[in-house]
């Protein structure tokens, strides 16, 4: 049971993770109808500007925190202009292999700026101590960190989104593209504001994977390949629905790699996959037929 | 784009001497060399260095310093391979694979079929092996690796070469020395109690084939010295390429309450984060709780330093691993390795592939061996002759004097395998230290061995 | 108030309105009639910004709108509410009310004015202030893009088909709202098929058919049945 309740907290933790991630991919396609595959970079990406800015000028782990939302932010603000703006009347297909390519140059840019090697760690509150809830159960306070920070994310991302006019012009936007032009909503205010929420959210996915386990180059397929499925599963572009979806797929994972079988983890998210796309293609959170 | 793709593709060096004859000389004048290397994406690093040591090789054999010495004396006077009288250059051609089977396997063919290349470096991944070979094989050219640590390379293969350990003698010498008497562990000053009253290992690594073949042999050895430990293959924990968060996989470790570890990984940052991961599961080896034994890339000194940065103490006495190299050699291994150092790092040190380190020094060992091997055969298009006066030469190369191949007990045949000397390592105020413990002859045993197919 | 001159709009080679002009007075309600694809949504999207004139010109207030991007276009006063009710489906009627003010949202005090006018002018939004907009029924919805539209504080409102699918009592409902915000002094361009919600509303109109005007004068006139039907038949 303890071992269960043990899986529960690292499963949450993960799912968290993941969730943030997923909630910025949710963002994009909810509002700008894009699926970005670079995304995954700017998690990356974010994880090594926390590097450079806690471990690299020795500064606190939320002053990185910050450093790499801002910086994953505005790279997503380049991305949209430089990018997607282009491509934006293109068939979907083009714009998500445009993202891969992106995707692509990103690894190599971070490759040659901190190469393959080496683990960059990022100092942490909490990185040493625990909680320990019995004989058995322990909670790293590491994993409180990130999970506290994760809250206080989608508290923010829920205010702005929900309490904000910011947020009101998003939503229409999703909702109506057009009649929120009627409105006199600046469609590229929109996407700038959308694409920075998004990278800053990628930037903070990063930043707290790469404190619990280092930073690396490859550390931005995994969950971007997660996230993907958790939008699908949660409905995609539905931000409750990415941090559900994000806790079922992040426990999942961990109960099974722990009692089924570790090679078997991987198979979780896509059996997940594939049984949403057979019951409910909508997702958890779709409207059913609202988005071909 | 990353430099050395370009330089890949380009074709990279010609040694000095072809320039004369450029490519006006015939196929029976050059002797055509090649390789399949991952030299760009996040794996290049297991392919630059290895290009590189090969490429410099090449150069120092036209160049008449060959540093290596062959065993009977081969000469090494410049200008080319001395075949008879004449002097045949060596022209060398590598190919990036960017680490895909697909483009490892199209490189292979087009050194075959357009490059006319009689023997080929490479490609390292297992799969591509075994592809590889598929197409090698049955033309009879020579295939190599420095760094493949694959029994793929040479079992049941007629002209694989692997110049280097595999996962499976490795671990057989790992699991040896655990194995040890407390007498012998004494004699080198171990205090025999590190090991006392230990008897569940747990195994953990990438889920790939080099980390399957780990675990045979570390089942095979465990049984073969005395079945002190047990060992429940069902249990070894593989994850996935990729993986970022190792929580799920190091609690499923430890829930096995292992006494003894054996961490099968060659990626720096996956071996830290488990490390990380392993000291707050309570899987401790820096208090003794376990021992935590790791390959030839955890007892690298970088990778000490690298760990104790992250605050991982490795020197607290259960730590331990191998090195195919020794660190305490005897002083004409230790001045071919200064000398050869001094070049490379001159060379390569300021570029993307770096200094030396113990791995492109197998690489250039091989390379120059194989060149030797060419010579004293006296041809270059006849590989069975190749092969054969190749495998009978040994060298006093940079790991150490002496290197030879593995001769089979049971049949008498020289085969492909080198015959790897593993030295015991362990760490020691943040220094990575030779125990003077060392095995050869005893780990080159099982079906992984020399087995005439690889066991399914 | 609104001119329009010789305007031609395409999409692609495929030219929907061929050399229209017509001129709205201020403080009038102005009827574009016409059958389905005559032409007259293209009309309105011109104005607002969403298509571009071939040829032609649109004046405001004497300023020609062209090249103008649309929130230019409501900033300078001219709300559009589109056919089909498209509301926000998934957003508060609150909510949807404010995105309209979306020009001059900073101004708290005039929005919330603004706000308080729609509610009186429409009691049923009201009601409904919390709820999802798609929960709305049909006549609530189509009242609420009109009060979404006024969230702009337009000079000049455009209205599309406001009618469409709406039962009889609910039109007369629309048709009253039209009547408040002409005393409150808009000037209303509506776009209909139907003629007799035209005739309750409007003054003055012009009927189109297959993108060029076949009549154009006082509604009124509109009401003898022969007149109307040789406009829409475009003889």
């Amino acid at each position: 049971m303890s071992a269960f309740a043990q899986q529960l907290i690292y499963g949450t933790s993960y799912g968290m993770n993941l969730a943030v991630a997923a909630a910025g991919l949710a963002l994009l396609f909810g509002v700008y109808r894009v699926i970005n595959l670079a995304h995954g970079q700017l998690i990356m990406f974010g994880g090594y500007i926390a590097y450079v800015v806690t471990t690299g000028l020795g500064l606190h782990f939320f002053v990185g925190f910050a450093a790499a939302m801002v910086a994953m932010g505005v790279a997503g603000v380049i991305l949209e202009i430089s990018v997607f703006r282009i491509l934006q009347r293109r068939p979907a297909t083009d714009q998500l292999l445009a993202s891969l390519g992106v995707y692509m140059m990103i690894g190599i840019l971070a490759l040659r700026i901190w190469g393959d090697f080496e683990a960059r760690p990022i100092n942490m509150p909490g990185e040493e101590g625990a909680i320990l809830l019995g004989e058995d159960i322990r909670i790293d306070f590491a994993r409180i960190v990130t999970i506290a920070i994760t809250i206080a994310v989608f508290a923010v991302l829920y205010f702005v989104v929900y309490r904000t006019h910011l947020g009101r012009t998003m939503r229409a936007t999703a909702q109506g593209p057009e009649t929120a032009t009627l409105m006199g909503i600046r469609k590229r205010e929109v996407a700038a504001l959308v694409f920075f929420i998004a990278g800053a959210l990628g930037g903070a996915a990063g930043a707290m994977l790469g404190g619990l386990f280092n930073v690396r180059p490859d550390m931005g397929f995994q969950p971007l390949l997660m996230a993907l499925i958790i939008i699908i599963f949660g409905g995609m572009g539905s931000l409750i629905g990415a941090i559900i979806a994000g806790l079922v797929l992040g426990i999942l994972y961990n109960l099974t790699v722990f009692y089924v079988g570790s090679k078997l983890g991987d198979l979780v998210p896509f059996a997940v996959l594939l049984i949403i796309l057979m019951v409910r293609p909508q997702g958890l959170f779709g409207l059913p037929g609202r988005r071909a | 784009m990353r430099g050395s793709v370009k330089k890949a593709f380009v074709g990279a060096a010609v040694a000095a001497g072809l320039a004369v004859g450029g490519s006006a000389a015939q196929a029976e004048d050059v002797f055509k060399f090649g390789g399949v290397f991952t030299l760009s994406g996040p794996a290049s690093f297991l392919g630059l260095f290895e290009e590189a040591a090969v490429r410099l090789a090449v150069e120092q054999f036209m160049k008449g310093d060959c540093i290596v010495e062959a065993i009977p004396a081969q000469p090494c006077e410049g200008g080319g391979l001395k075949i008879g009288d004449k002097k045949i250059p060596i022209e060398w051609k590598a190919y990036d694979d960017v680490s895909e089977d697909k483009k490892s396997i199209d490189a292979v063919t087009r050194l075959v079929e357009q490059d006319g290349a009689r023997a080929i470096w490479g490609p390292r991944m297992n799969s591509a092996v075994l592809s590889a070979a598929s197409i090698l094989d049955p033309q009879s050219i020579i295939s190599i690796c420095a760094i493949c640590s694959s029994p793929a390379m040479t079992v049941g293969r007629k002209w694989g070469h692997d110049i280097t350990d595999t996962g499976v003698i490795e671990k057989h010498a790992i699991s040896k020395f655990i194995s040890e008497s407390p007498e012998r562990l004494k004699e080198h000053g171990i205090d025999p109690k590190i090991f006392e009253g230990r008897k569940k290992t747990g195994f953990i690594g990438r889920n790939e084939l080099y980390t399957v073949h780990g675990s045979i042999g570390w089942e095979e050895g465990l049984k073969q010295w005395g079945g002190k430990y047990s060992y429940s293959d069902a249990d070894k924990v593989l994850f996935p390429q990729g993986t970022t968060d190792f929580a799920p996989f190091v609690a499923k470790l430890a829930e096995q309450k292992p006494d003894i570890v054996m961490m099968d990984s060659y990626i720096v940052p996956d071996m830290l984060a488990i490390m990380k991961e392993m000291k707050k599961q309570g899987l401790d080896f820096e208090t003794g709780k376990i021992v935590l034994l790791g390959n030839d890339v955890l007892m690298l000194q970088f990778l000490v330093d690298l760990a104790k940065k992250e605050g991982i103490n490795m020197s607290s006495g259960y730590v331990w691993g191998w090195q195919e190299h020794n660190p305490a050699q005897d002083p004409a291994t230790l001045a071919r390795v200064e000398k050869y150092v001094k070049i490379y790092n001159e060379k390569y040190g300021s570029t993307e592939v770096g200094n030396s380190s113990p791995f492109d020094r197998g690489a250039y060992d091989a390379a120059i061996w194989f060149l030797y091997g060419v010579q004293a055969a006296g041809t270059i298009t006849d590989n069975a002759a190749i092969v054969k006066a190749w495998r009978s030469l040994k060298i006093n190369g940079l790991r150490g004097p002496e290197n030879q191949f593995f001769v089979r007990p049971d049949t008498g045949e020289v085969t492909g395998q080198l015959m790897a000397t593993e030295y015991i390592i362990g760490v020691k105020d943040d220094k990575v230290f030779y125990t003077g413990i060392n095995y050869r002859d005893d780990l080159f045993f099982g079906p992984y061995v020399y087995g005439d197919k690889l066991p399914k | 108030m609104l001119e329009i001159r010789n305007l031609v709009l395409a999409y692609g080679v495929n030219r929907v309105v061929r050399d229209v002009s017509f001129a709205v007075q201020p403080g009038e309600v102005f009827a574009l009639l016409g059958p389905n694809g005559a032409g007259k949504t293209s009309i309105l999207r011109a104005v607002s910004g969403l298509v571009p004139a071939v040829s032609g010109d649109i004046l405001f207030q004497g300023k020609s709108l062209l090249k103008r991007k649309p929130h230019d276009i409501v900033l300078g006063g001219i709300a559009h509410v589109p056919e089909g009710r498209q509301i926000f489906p998934e957003m508060s009627v609150h909510d949807n009310l404010l995105v309209g003010a979306t020009v001059h949202i900073h101004k708290r005090e005039r929005v919330r004015e603004l706000e308080a006018r729609c509610l009186s002018l429409f009691p049923i939004i009201k009601e409904r202030a919390r709820q999802a907009g798609g929960t709305l029924s049909g006549g609530e919805q189509q009242q609420l893009t009109i009060a979404r539209g006024l969230m702009a504080d337009p000079k000049l409102l455009i209205v599309d088909e406001p009618t469409l699918g709406l039962a009889p009592a609910i039109i007369n409902v629309v048709a009253d709202s039209f009547r408040k915000l002409r005393e409150l002094g808009l000037t209303i361009v509506v776009a209909e098929q139907n003629a007799d919600f035209a005739l309750k509303v409007a003054d003055h109109g012009v009927v189109l058919a297959s993108g060029e005007i076949t009549y154009a004068g006082t509604v009124k006139q509109l009401s003898d049945r022969e007149i109307l039907r040789k406009a829409y038949m475009g003889a």
